[in-house]
């Protein structure tokens, strides 16, 4: 009699591939090549490993859950029509996040055509331009309760994330939220290490002006 | 190690990782680079403090139906393509149908083409005797001659093709070689005989024209191209209540007409026994 040993074996009726939750997991490449092989349960086994840290990603990108959801989804969609084009030069980790980055840029540029606004937010002139910049005033009354101050303080910092150029938050969040090293994220974006060290620090930068009340 | 080096080191620095000693050794001793250090180790925390948001419990449910979907739009777009497109049978018979053609005509070409080939199958031993003594009389190309043989040839009891049967410049230069053995109500009957054959005037020269009617005058015979001026043509209508009436037609002009024309002499020469311009 046969069990079922996770979710996505329900899911996807399909049985686990080998190895996998056994002795030594399946490596991304071999995964996605048994996928290539026509194995939904590889395929089931990556959306498991990533489905969460791509999700959370775009929504520190877009911050919209709904939306980081949706544009998650999206990502695995991509992967899987593009399974027989996938080359293993760079790690799988690369490849999806270049992926969701993209995605994620992409929906952020559509919401600026349509001129989207934050509700807390307004249209300030800088440089000749207009762009949306957070009212992000530090609220100095004191709590009652410290889950509060920390529950405020996160949604700040989500904020002010979420006010910088898309270009400094891209590397900003793979660095300091994603935690991946200045190569990965010098081949997620496509771009030198130098450039992505630059904009890392430009983008700390502004993210201290915004949170100067916080730090 | 100096203040820039030190700012690079803290910008670098893994998020739980340490400082290098010599780097440690400089905060000590920098304030602005200390306080740097506290800064950017603060805002790191801050930033890494976010909580990550993780899938929701349909997410592989949601995402299974989008493939579904997508795999279904990919084979109704596969299947819309393929719809119109020719079959591989069909492609292959064009193809082979293609090659033959091309091969004919490579063959067609590549095929030495003999001299007289197209003449010997219907000239007989008279008509040889014919060709001879006009090429000899006029400037007639063995094109011209050829043209003139694809005329049926008719046999008849003295091994001659029958006149009816043979081109104008044929009958003239026999005409011209055994003079008047016949009468002139048997070349007017033979002459209004309906017959249609072709001459080729694009490819005949004006000089060509001009030197066969000069030459046909100077020597007295009857000319070797016989080409005749149309005249008007006279059609009569009748219509339903009895009346009728009369109507004429000018001949058409299609420019080698007019070529010849221009020559007194040659405008003499009938264009074509049949009179169709």
């Amino acid at each position: 009699m046969s069990t079922l040993t996770s979710i996505d074996e329900l899911m996807f009726g399909a049985t686990m591939p080998q190895s996998v939750g056994n002795c030594e997991p399946l490596t991304d490449h071999a995964l996605l090549e048994a996928t290539r092989d026509g194995d939904e349960a590889a395929f089931a086994e990556l959306v498991r490993r990533y489905r969460s840290q791509i999700t959370s990603y775009i929504y520190r990108m877009t911050s919209d859950y709904e939306g980081a959801v949706d544009l998650a989804q999206e990502t695995f969609v991509r992967i899987y029509k593009a399974r027989d084009r996938y080359q293993t030069s760079y790690a799988f980790s690369t490849y999806i996040y270049r992926i969701a980055t993209n995605l994620a840029i992409s929906e952020l540029r559509k919401r600026k055509r349509r001129r989207l606004v934050s509700l807390t937010g307004v249209i300030q002139t800088r440089d000749g331009r207009e762009e949306a910049v957070e009212i992000n005033p530090a609220d100095l009354r004191p709590l009652q309760d410290a889950a509060l101050v920390d529950e405020e303080r996160r949604r700040a910092v989500a904020r002010a994330i979420t006010t910088l150029p898309e270009k400094y938050r891209a590397p900003l969040v793979l660095r300091d939220v994603e935690g991946k090293t200045y190569e990965e994220i010098a081949r997620i974006l496509e771009a030198s290490e130098g450039t992505v060290k630059s904009r890392i620090s430009r983008g700390r930068n502004l993210l201290r002006d915004k949170l100067r009340a916080y730090l | 190690m100096n203040c820039k080096a030190v700012i690079r080191e803290i910008e670098e620095l893994e998020m739980s990782a340490a400082l290098p000693a010599e780097a440690n050794a400089h905060l000590l001793s920098c304030e602005s680079c200390r306080a740097f250090s506290k800064e950017r180790a603060a805002l790191r925390l801050l930033v890494g403090s976010l909580e990550k948001v993780s899938a929701p419990p349909d997410f592989d449910w949601r995402l299974r139906a989008r493939l579904n979907e997508a795999g279904k739009e990919q084979a109704a777009a596969r299947h819309f393509l393929t719809r119109f497109a020719p079959g591989a049978q069909a492609i292959a018979a064009a193809a082979c149908v293609t090659l033959l053609l091309v091969a004919v005509v490579v063959y067609r070409q590549t095929q030495p083409v003999p001299s007289g080939a197209t003449e010997s199958a219907s000239i007989t031993g008279a008509n040889m005797k014919e060709r001879e003594s006009v090429e000899g009389v006029g400037k007639v190309s063995m094109k011209r001659v050829a043209q003139d043989a694809f005329a049926p040839a008719v046999a008849s009891n003295d091994a001659r093709p029958s006149v009816s049967n043979q081109s104008p410049r044929a009958r003239s230069a026999r005409s011209a070689r055994s003079g008047s053995n016949r009468t002139e109500a048997q070349r007017e009957s033979v002459s209004q005989q309906p017959r249609i054959y072709s001459n080729d005037m694009a490819s005949r020269s004006a000089q060509d024209v001009t030197s066969e009617g000069n030459g046909s005058a100077a020597t007295g015979a009857a000319p070797v191209f016989s080409v005749r001026v149309p005249s008007d043509a006279t059609t009569q209508l009748r219509f339903e209540d009895g009346q009728g009436t009369r109507r004429t037609l000018s001949p058409v002009n299609f420019g080698g007409q007019e070529l010849i024309g221009r020559r007194d002499k040659a405008r003499l020469i009938p264009a074509s026994e049949k009179g169709i311009w």
